[in-house]
């Protein structure tokens, strides 16, 4: 049986009449670099501040590593990390003075600092003012804080917010490498798509409060348009020809397609070629990933 | 208790490098200073005065020097709880202070704690520095230290009025500055209120007036009800802090 780390059921956040998060059944696997995607607005930073208890729900049950998050908080939190929106810092202290604190409060022993400044490449500025750092350079150090110690599950709200490309690879590469590292699960909040498929491999999909995928990232990729595309000469006869053969065709631009799973390639190649037709190209495509979501949220619209 | 004291210290740690210290050794040097000005300049005059005549120059000097430092303790008392709570609006901490497995309890305390710690540093110097001033100002009479230790004492215990309305004022009100304006305010007016003693009795504000040890000055308001006050606003705070919902 699948162990999940999160696990919730029926979650529902209501601020007065408006529900924020409807009905959620979030299920993040062990180990996962799980993906929770969705638009600006459409819940997932209330259910990040749920998980963590910072406002309760009106409806519903969180379970972290199987325990109640209502009965066991303290328990659970000291088991997990987390920068929600953007991470917090003292400007007026530095980067050591700001993870001390925390070592501090959590009682580690004073290395896990410096650890934690050195996986996140901080270390050289380790005594500098927080204030005169780049925004890369502040996001690094959030993740820090939660470096330190043993922390088995990660939970960060768009930790790309903000940064430029070369900051996005940089906090990309690292967030891909924490699993291993800590071996820890990591949920990771995003809007971006292409930050998502890059570096998770389970996602789930809310849209105005309510999930409307769950799985993982090959699963989400089936749900899309498969099509073969093809392009042959002269592209109108080909497209007379294939429906004469009982294919669904549509003339796009400069190439056919027919949308369909099961379609033999090379038989239909066969086809093609034995009746005259010069065929240049000729694939199979996968639905992206942007067209699979926009597909999923225009139902719910 | 061991959480409470570790929250404590970050909460110092955060202090670091902020303008709350040079502020608690500069207010009461200020108090100080210019208590030594009146005092310097006027002291035969103050002393001919028929309500001041045959006090000991000790009680003469806080009686000067009260007005001027109930008043500008209760100001930066204001500063400091507000000051603390703003730190974590202004660096967008709350969440992550909240997310730590720590007692919400226990933040709180820890947070009041500092305030009144630091007003504790405050009174103490003030009390410090008057004994200086007055030696500077050669006063030949004894010290009556059980002047100085009661005022310093019922100051302690009527500030903790004052610090439990503004942190919890802090809390409430998502916006630190509108707490510290509820506080100028209040402060402004203990002057108003303190002249009834009904009414000082039910303003943490004014309880700072009651404090100057003199047969003329009901000492009880300070004592039971800046006390009383204090723990009850403190126990809001907390029962409040337990629930208030980070956005």
């Amino acid at each position: 049986m699948e162990q999940f780390v999160i696990e919730t059921r029926g979650l529902t956040k209501k601020f007065n009449k408006f529900a924020a998060v409807k009905d959620l059944n979030l299920r993040v696997p062990k180990g996962a670099l799980y993906g929770f995607l969705g638009p600006n607005g459409a819940g997932k930073s209330t259910t990040i501040r749920l998980l963590l208890g910072l406002i309760k729900p009106t409806k519903g049950t969180i379970h972290l590593f199987n325990q109640d998050l209502t009965k066991h908080r303290l328990e659970i939190l000291s088991r997990v990390g987390s920068i929600v929106e953007a991470p917090s810092y003292y400007e007026h202290l530095t980067a050591y003075e700001n993870l001390e604190i925390t070592r501090k409060i959590l009682q580690l022993p004073k290395n896990e600092i410096d650890k934690a400044l050195e996986i996140v490449k901080l270390s050289k500025w380790k005594n500098q003012r927080v204030k005169n750092f780049s925004l890369g350079m502040k996001q690094r150090l959030g993740i820090a804080q939660f470096l330190m110690g043993n922390r088995e599950l990660l939970i960060l709200d768009e930790p790309t917010n903000g940064l430029d490309p070369a900051g996005v690879r940089e906090i990309r590469e690292l967030i891909i490498s924490l699993p291993e590292m800590m071996n820890a699960t990591v949920l990771i909040s995003s809007h971006i798509l292409n930050e998502v498929e890059l570096i998770t491999d389970h996602v789930g999909i809310i849209h105005r409060g309510k999930l409307l995928f769950q799985g993982t990232l090959a699963e989400l990729k089936a749900r899309g348009r498969n099509e073969i595309v093809i392009k042959a000469n002269p592209l109108h006869k080909a497209a007379e020809f294939l429906k004469g053969k009982g294919y669904a065709v549509a003339i796009k631009g400069d190439k056919l397609c027919l949308p369909g799973r099961n379609i033999n390639l090379e038989a239909l190649n066969r086809e093609l070629v034995l009746s005259g037709f010069g065929v240049y190209h000729l694939s199979a495509s996968l639905g992206n990933l942007e067209d699979i979501f926009l597909q999923l949220t225009g139902e719910v619209d | 208790m061991g959480e409470y004291f570790r929250l404590l210290k970050g909460e110092f740690l955060k202090q670091k490098k902020s303008f709350i210290w040079p502020v608690v050794v500069l207010i009461p040097l200020l108090g100080a200073f210019l208590s030594f000005c009146n005092l310097f300049f006027r002291y035969d005059y103050l002393m001919s005065l028929e309500h001041n005549q045959g006090h000991n120059p000790w009680q003469l000097l806080l009686n000067q020097h009260h007005f001027i430092w109930a008043f500008l303790l209760s100001l930066v008392a204001t500063i400091i709880a507000s000051h603390v709570h703003y730190l974590e609006y202004r660096s967008n901490s709350w969440k992550q202070a909240l997310a730590l497995p720590v007692s919400r309890a226990n933040i709180y305390l820890a947070k009041w704690s500092v305030v009144l710690i630091l007003n504790t540093l405050m009174i103490s110097g003030n009390s410090i520095y008057l004994v200086a001033v007055g030696k500077g100002l050669g006063f030949t009479e004894l010290l009556d230290v059980n002047l100085f230790l009661n005022y310093t004492v019922y100051q302690i215990l009527a500030i903790t009025s004052l610090i439990g309305i503004q942190s919890w004022l802090s809390t409430i009100l998502n916006n630190a500055n509108v707490a510290l304006a509820i506080g100028f305010v209040g402060v402004a007016s203990s002057l108003f209120f303190a002249q009834s003693e009904q009414l000082a009795k039910f303003l943490p504000y004014a309880h700072m007036i009651y404090t100057l040890p003199d047969p003329t000055i009901n000492n009880a308001i300070a004592l039971y009800y800046g006390l009383t006050f204090g723990l009850i606003f403190l126990g809001f705070g907390i029962m409040f802090f337990k629930r208030k919902e980070i956005y």
